[in-house]
């Protein structure tokens, strides 16, 4: 069997697709980010160093998110054991280490607070699972909730409805206001602060790559179409995420184009030119602070309403933009919209000229990312309408891999990290077996993260694939009136 | 009435006392417990309806663990159908004269204890067969199987091959009920039978067993999507 090596971690290359591996204690637990830098935990209301006398503050803390958090609170106590989560976590599928599992993940934290907060705790004082907060624990910690990617596979198979995500999320959350942060995750949410976006662009060049692109736009199509920045009074705010303007730029391009023959004007703003909230992998201040620019763009551009663009933690987030930021009343969608609910629509009204023949060259399938399809209600239809709409030859992966049960493409949650490669190729693998099953040549999706990752991924496991977005296609597709 | 009344009927009232208040505080403790974001699993209903008949079919028919293993949802299914009816069957020890509800329970309830018991053992050996199972297995979850077996075992016995004198069981039970004690028989088996379902008692509020209660208050399972048309708050951080 011919096998690859990665950073020194080996995988089977061949593998049926679901394939249970065995169990290979510790087996990623040397896969770590590196540490925040107290110059990007201060800017971010987060302690630079670890705090004094942390382990009390830390079952102090645990105790606050129980009160906090229903979830959490119900999650800590309804386990059975019965093990119909262990084979559904894609880190576990890919590695096979015991604690990626979803229950042994959980079972990381259910220790602590069995240790803490319950009878158990008090009377078996030695018993192994109950476990006093100390390094070892707070190691494992940091390893294995951040090789997680809160994509919530795992809650759908739970007969008790135990959302793993929820507990990641807790534990990181207790981590970061111990003072324990990742590099990765902590130096974006500064970028947010600074600049805007993830990627740390400041306003000119954000402005420059618009012109750049309406330049490309000219020379393909022969139009002026505009990507109008900080445009008072349009009638839409886009939010895409940063990456699409200079990564993705087909997507970008699609955008444009769709929002020009449906002949609606939008914009961008530079003071929030990013919707992917990495503050939800860090605490809910962050998540909230994160959340709260978009609504301030919307206001300070007077602008009628907001589209999400094509990303996954973007939309979850801002899925949730009424509870964590207000009202979005003073707007005419007073309720989070995506772009591709927009699109399709449209679609659906005719507004658009479509050429599917444009297309005939891919064999297109279609990743749900998890953050869309599962996060959120009624995000599964729109995407897949407009590929069908847009493209001949669609073809499903395997129904176990697709919808509510999609697989992550492993480098969501914060985990898109250059140290987590070997992770992040491995979290990917049931996600491109199942890609190379169909013996599709583009795989779309709408979230910056999973394009990021399939880039590298799909070559990884030779799939023979590469990724895009879904309004790449709208834009191969669309005729333009001159 | 003797010592042997009096003790064990006042552990019988300990143990029922720490179980109401034990699984009621729980409760009240999980309805008590805000949800700030919404996180209602994937397809949602759209309402509250919807998500109250989703809960019920998932809280009834387990149907999540068809997705693991059919052979687990299966002995899962009558391991917990099977308990349910012994319990109904026991109904006579406590109410004089017995209803017809309830001896119409009597030979399914038989029936049910033979299921239950090999139910038991099937969830026993399930955790010994894969890795994984082994792997997240925790002494509380042999306790709670452990426990079970023996009240199953005992009951069984009992009923097939050293039936103790349950003119006295049934006096001591309808003592529990009237504040009327009287002493049980001193069968081993019986004693056995009966500390180790106190033992049950007692422990279902402080573990696992709380998933009983804990799945009504679901926020993933037990909950709509309607957030495009309803707006919820967060309690503790309103804006
Ligand atoms: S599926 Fe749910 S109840 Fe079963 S082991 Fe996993 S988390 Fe626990
Ligand atoms: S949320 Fe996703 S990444 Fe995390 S344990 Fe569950 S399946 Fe694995
Ligand atoms: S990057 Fe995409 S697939 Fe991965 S967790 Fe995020 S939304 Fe899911």
């Amino acid at each position: 069997m011919k096998r690859k090596v990665y950073n020194e971690v080996i995988y089977d290359e061949q593998t049926p697709l679901l394939n249970v591996p065995e169990l290979v204690d510790n087996k990623t637990s040397n896969t770590v980010c590196f540490k925040s830098k107290a110059k990007d935990m201060e800017p971010i209301n987060l302690p630079t160093e670890r705090v004094p006398d942390w382990q009390n503050k830390a079952v102090e803390l645990f105790g606050e998110m129980l009160d906090k958090y229903k979830g959490l609170r119900l999650f800590m106590d309804s386990c059975v054991r019965c093990g119909s989560c262990s084979d559904k976590c894609h880190y576990f599928l890919g590695t096979g280490d015991p604690k990626n599992m979803p229950v042994s993940r959980q079972e990381l934290m259910r220790s602590v607070y069995r240790k803490y907060f319950t009878m158990q705790g008090k009377i078996f004082k030695n018993s192994k699972d109950c476990v006093a907060f100390d390094d070892n624990i707070l190691k494992d910690w940091f390893t294995y909730f951040y090789q997680c990617s809160e994509c919530r596979r795992c809650c759908v198979f739970c007969p008790q409805g135990i959302d793993t995500a929820e507990v990641t999320m807790a534990a990181r959350e207790i981590m970061a206001r111990l003072g324990v942060g990742t590099k990765y995750v902590t130096e974006v949410v500064h970028k947010v602060y600074t600049t805007g976006n993830n990627l740390g662009i400041w306003a000119p060049a954000w402005i420059d790559n618009c012109k750049f692109l309406e330049e490309e736009l000219i020379e393909e199509t022969g139009l002026k179409i505009p990507l109008p920045v900080d445009v008072n009074g349009a009638e839409v705010l886009l939010v895409p995420p940063s990456a699409d303007n200079f990564v993705n730029t087909n997507t970008m391009l699609g955008y444009a184009k769709m929002f020009y023959a449906a002949g609606v004007s939008w914009t961008t703003s530079t003071f929030c030119n990013e919707g992917g909230n990495f503050g939800m992998f860090l605490n809910y201040h962050n998540y909230k602070t994160i959340n709260n620019r978009i609504l301030k763009a919307a206001r300070d551009l007077n602008v009628k309403y907001i589209l999400w663009g094509e990303c996954g933690h973007a939309w979850r987030a801002g899925y949730m933009t009424r509870t964590l930021s207000g009202s979005m009343d003073f707007l005419t969608v007073k309720y989070p919209k995506h772009v591709c609910q927009f699109t399709n629509e449209m679609i659906k009204k005719g507004a658009f000229k479509l050429d599917k023949t444009a297309n005939d060259h891919l064999k297109v399938t279609y990743h749900d990312p998890c953050n869309v399809a599962r996060a959120t209600t009624g995000m599964l239809e729109p995407p897949r309408d407009i590929i069908r709409a847009t493209c001949n030859n669609f073809k499903e992966m395997h129904p176990d891999t697709t919808r509510e049960k999609t697989f992550c493409c492993g480098g969501g949650g914060g985990m898109l990290a250059d140290e987590l490669m070997s992770m992040r190729m491995a979290g990917s693998k049931p996600r491109c077996m199942a890609v190379k099953a169909t013996g599709a040549n583009y795989l779309a999706t709408p979230c910056a993260i999973c394009k990021a990752n399939f880039g590298e991924s799909l070559k990884f496991w030779d799939t023979g694939a590469v990724v895009g977005g879904v309004h790449d296609l709208l834009s191969n597709a669309l005729i333009l009136n001159h | 009435m003797n010592l042997y009344a009096i003790i064990l009927s006042f552990a019988a009232y300990i143990a029922v006392i720490i179980f109401i208040t034990g699984f009621i505080g729980r409760l009240v403790t999980y309805f008590r417990t805000p949800a700030p974001l919404r996180i209602p699993l994937t397809p949602a209903p759209k309402t509250y309806f919807g998500a109250l008949m989703r809960l019920f079919g998932n809280a009834i028919f387990f149907y999540p663990l068809l997705r693991k293993s059919k052979f687990l949802w299966l002995y899962g299914y009558v391991f917990h159908v099977s308990f349910f009816l012994v319990i109904m069957r026991h109904l006579r020890y406590f109410l004089y004269p017995v209803p017809e509800w309830v001896m119409s329970f009597q030979s399914l309830g038989v029936y049910a204890g033979y299921s239950l018991a090999l139910s038991i053992l099937f969830l026993f050996a399930r955790r010994m067969f894969s890795d994984r199972d082994v792997y997240i297995s925790l002494t509380e979850d042999y306790f709670a199987l452990f426990l079970l077996l023996i009240i199953a075992g005992t009951g069984l016995l009992m009923h097939y091959y050293y039936r103790p004198y349950l003119v006295d069981i049934k006096s001591f039970s309808l003592g529990l009920t009237t504040f009327d004690w009287s002493a049980p028989s001193t069968d081993l088996l019986f004693i056995i039978h009966l500390l180790s379902v106190m033992l049950l008692v007692i422990y279902f509020p402080f573990g696992k067993l709380l998933h009983s209660g804990a799945i009504w208050f679901s926020p993933t399972i037990g909950k709509p999507d309607d957030i495009s048309v309803r707006k919820y708050k967060n309690p503790w951080d309103k804006v």
